[in-house]
């Protein structure tokens, strides 16, 4: 799947003052390519990927998703969860369920599958990722590492076309950084389109492409 | 393990206090409603049946302009075709003490009123018919105590056994006689007093003339039996009459306390609960913030997590209303010995719970609940949910 991202302008207001964060975006993410996209603090690279994500309004232009425009809460919901698979830093798990329960959530949305299919094929994903033991364990009883794991994942659970990524090994230890870069990276070969945001110099060398988001403006270098 | 979105919601139901306090509180609404929907139904129901049927509720004095005219308006008002019987007072009413019920606790005594035939719903034997005859009701209690408040529906006599034998009477209190019970009346809906038997107007003239030969009839005032008292009005105006005025009216404010203040009880209830769910939800909605974004991540849309958020209130709801209509039940069942225990006629409503109670208790308590839950799920409209992930 694509993403086309067309004249994409969005500003902030604080203050009183407005702040342009996406000045007239234009480019479009292929798939089975990996995507960097790195730049400042506060340069709007979050900015930029929860608008990808359908989760963040823009003032003006258009996202074409495979040329297809999608419009309102419930049609980018449902891309949300059959196309794009997203993780943040912060793992965002819900601390009320388990390893398995936060996996199975996209999930449920699936009505092509059983319930006994759908804890089957979770459980197959946990023990990819050597995670088979940690199933019942709730957030707060995981590491770091094992909680993205987790979040990874569901992010990858419901086999999305579009992977985006906002500082997932921001609370990483190096081997867990290199687990995830090296799992994202299989997903572009697999043909997906990876879209990742990172400070982290070292993911430069899984990538197929960089970008630098500068003063409002994207450019690939 | 569930795999499905119940299990989203019982991870929710009955661990969050908010649902246990909402439950409470919907059941105290429902329950006042239940209750008082319910009492007030059987009150009216009660009412109804009564005035239509009641004999003492046809009964009308009539005040003659003075003794003169008096004797020429009894002979008019016999012949008035409204005017079922026409009597003085003291052909009516006289007393007895039932000899066989004067035990520790009541002192047998009975008022004998001489009434017209065929104005009873005998359930058991016949109507008066032969001289010395009469009917008790359903409800007998040969106590002149409930005068006095001690009233015992426990205590009532059953008289079946001693239907068609001669029951010895002190008339007055002092000349020894008996009267043959005939039939027991429906005490039910239509009666003065649980210690009031009824004989024919001839029988109390004879026993007046053999007893109480002395005594003299206020002639100014005349009692009459209506077919209705509403028609009461059709005998004025009369040049012979001052007044007309009923003997007993019913006390329907009993009915009306119970409906007004259960409707005052159930408007506060249901502000406070409005107030209440939307507090609650309010807040637990921004402490659900992190979770709803989640959901909202992985693709549930607002509308859909709006829906988990209602199910898991129809959930709370449902439960409240099983279980408040078994506390209702019982409150009810157990209402006559609570709270009209003492009035030999209240204590003969029958109480129960009212199936229009527990359709109006569904329909306030949807309406609330809905109205309230509409209102705070405005904040996952109004969500950001960029604040949350980056939190």
């Amino acid at each position: 799947m694509t993403i086309k991202l067309q004249n994409i302008k969005k500003t902030y207001e604080k203050d009183g003052k407005k702040k342009c964060v996406l000045s007239e975006i234009n480019y479009m993410f292929s798939e089975n390519t990996f995507y960097v996209i790195m730049g400042k603090s506060g340069s709007g690279k979050s900015t930029l990927i929860n608008i990808m994500a359908g989760i963040l309004e823009f003032d003006s232009g258009e996202i074409l998703y495979d040329n297809q425009k999608y419009v309102g809460d419930s049609m980018l919901s449902k891309l949300r969860n059959e196309s794009i698979g997203l993780m943040y830093q912060s793992y965002l798990l819900n601390d009320n369920m388990t390893a398995i329960e936060n996996v199975l959530l996209p999930l449920y949305l699936n009505k092509n599958m059983t319930n006994v299919q759908k804890i089957n094929y979770v459980k197959k994903e946990f023990s990819k990722l050597k995670m088979e033991d940690k199933i019942m364990n709730f957030p707060k009883e995981l590491s770091g590492g094992e909680q993205q794991r987790v979040a990874l994942i569901r992010a990858l659970i419901n086999n999305p076309k579009i992977i985006l990524a906002d500082e997932p090994t921001g609370n990483l230890d190096k081997d867990n950084e290199r687990m995830v870069f090296e799992i994202l990276r299989q997903e572009a070969n697999n043909g997906k389109c990876v879209v990742v945001v990172s400070h982290n110099p070292k993911i430069i060398h899984y990538a197929d492409a960089v970008l630098y988001l500068n003063n409002g403006e994207l450019y690939e270098k | 393990m569930k795999s499905n979105l119940n299990s989203i919601i019982s991870k929710n139901i009955f661990k969050k206090k908010t649902d246990i306090i909402v439950m409470l509180f919907l059941i105290i609404l429902q329950i006042t409603l239940l209750v008082g929907i319910s009492y007030f139904g059987s009150i009216q129901k009660f009412w109804n049946n009564y005035s239509n049927n009641s004999y003492d509720f046809n009964l009308a004095l009539v005040t003659a302009k003075d003794e003169n005219v008096a004797e020429s308006l009894y002979h008019e008002l016999k012949n008035n075709s409204h005017i079922k019987d026409v009597f003085y007072y003291d052909e009516f009413i006289s007393f007895g003490v039932f000899t066989d019920y004067v035990k520790d606790n009541i002192n047998g005594e009975v008022e004998l009123f001489g009434t017209v035939q065929n104005t009873k719903k005998i359930i058991i034997g016949e109507d008066i018919s032969e001289p010395y005859t009469m009917i008790c009701p359903t409800n007998f209690l040969p106590d002149s105590l409930i005068y006095s408040g001690t009233y015992d529906v426990k205590n009532i006599v059953n008289l079946t056994d001693k239907l068609g034998e001669k029951i010895s009477i002190n008339y007055g209190g002092k000349h020894p006689i008996n009267l043959k019970l005939v039939g027991i009346f429906d005490g039910s809906y239509d009666f003065s007093n649980p210690n009031a038997c009824y004989v024919s107007h001839e029988t109390l003239k004879k026993l007046n003339d053999q007893y109480q030969p002395d005594l003299q009839f206020n002639k100014k005032n005349i009692y009459i039996l209506l077919d209705d008292i509403n028609n009461a009005n059709l005998l004025m105006p009369n040049d012979n009459i001052i007044n007309i005025r009923p003997i007993k009216t019913l006390k329907k404010e009993v009915g009306h306390n119970a409906i007004g203040i259960t409707g005052i009880v159930s408007l506060i209830l249901s502000v406070l609960l409005f107030i209440l769910i939307y507090a609650l939800l309010c807040r637990r909605i921004k402490n659900e913030y992190k979770n709803i974004g989640i959901l909202s991540l992985v693709g549930y849309s607002k509308k859909f997590i709006k829906k988990l958020y209602y199910r898991e209130f129809i959930f709370v709801l449902l439960i409240s209303l099983v279980l408040s209509n078994f506390i209702a039940y019982y409150i009810l069942e157990n209402f006559v010995s609570w709270f009209l225990f003492n009035s030999p006629l209240l204590s003969l409503i029958d109480v129960s719970l009212n199936p229009i109670a527990i359709i109006i208790t569904g329909i306030v308590s949807v309406i609330i609940l809905r109205m309230s839950i509409k209102k705070s799920l405005n904040l996952i409209d109004n969500m950001n949910i960029m604040e949350l992930i980056y939190d």
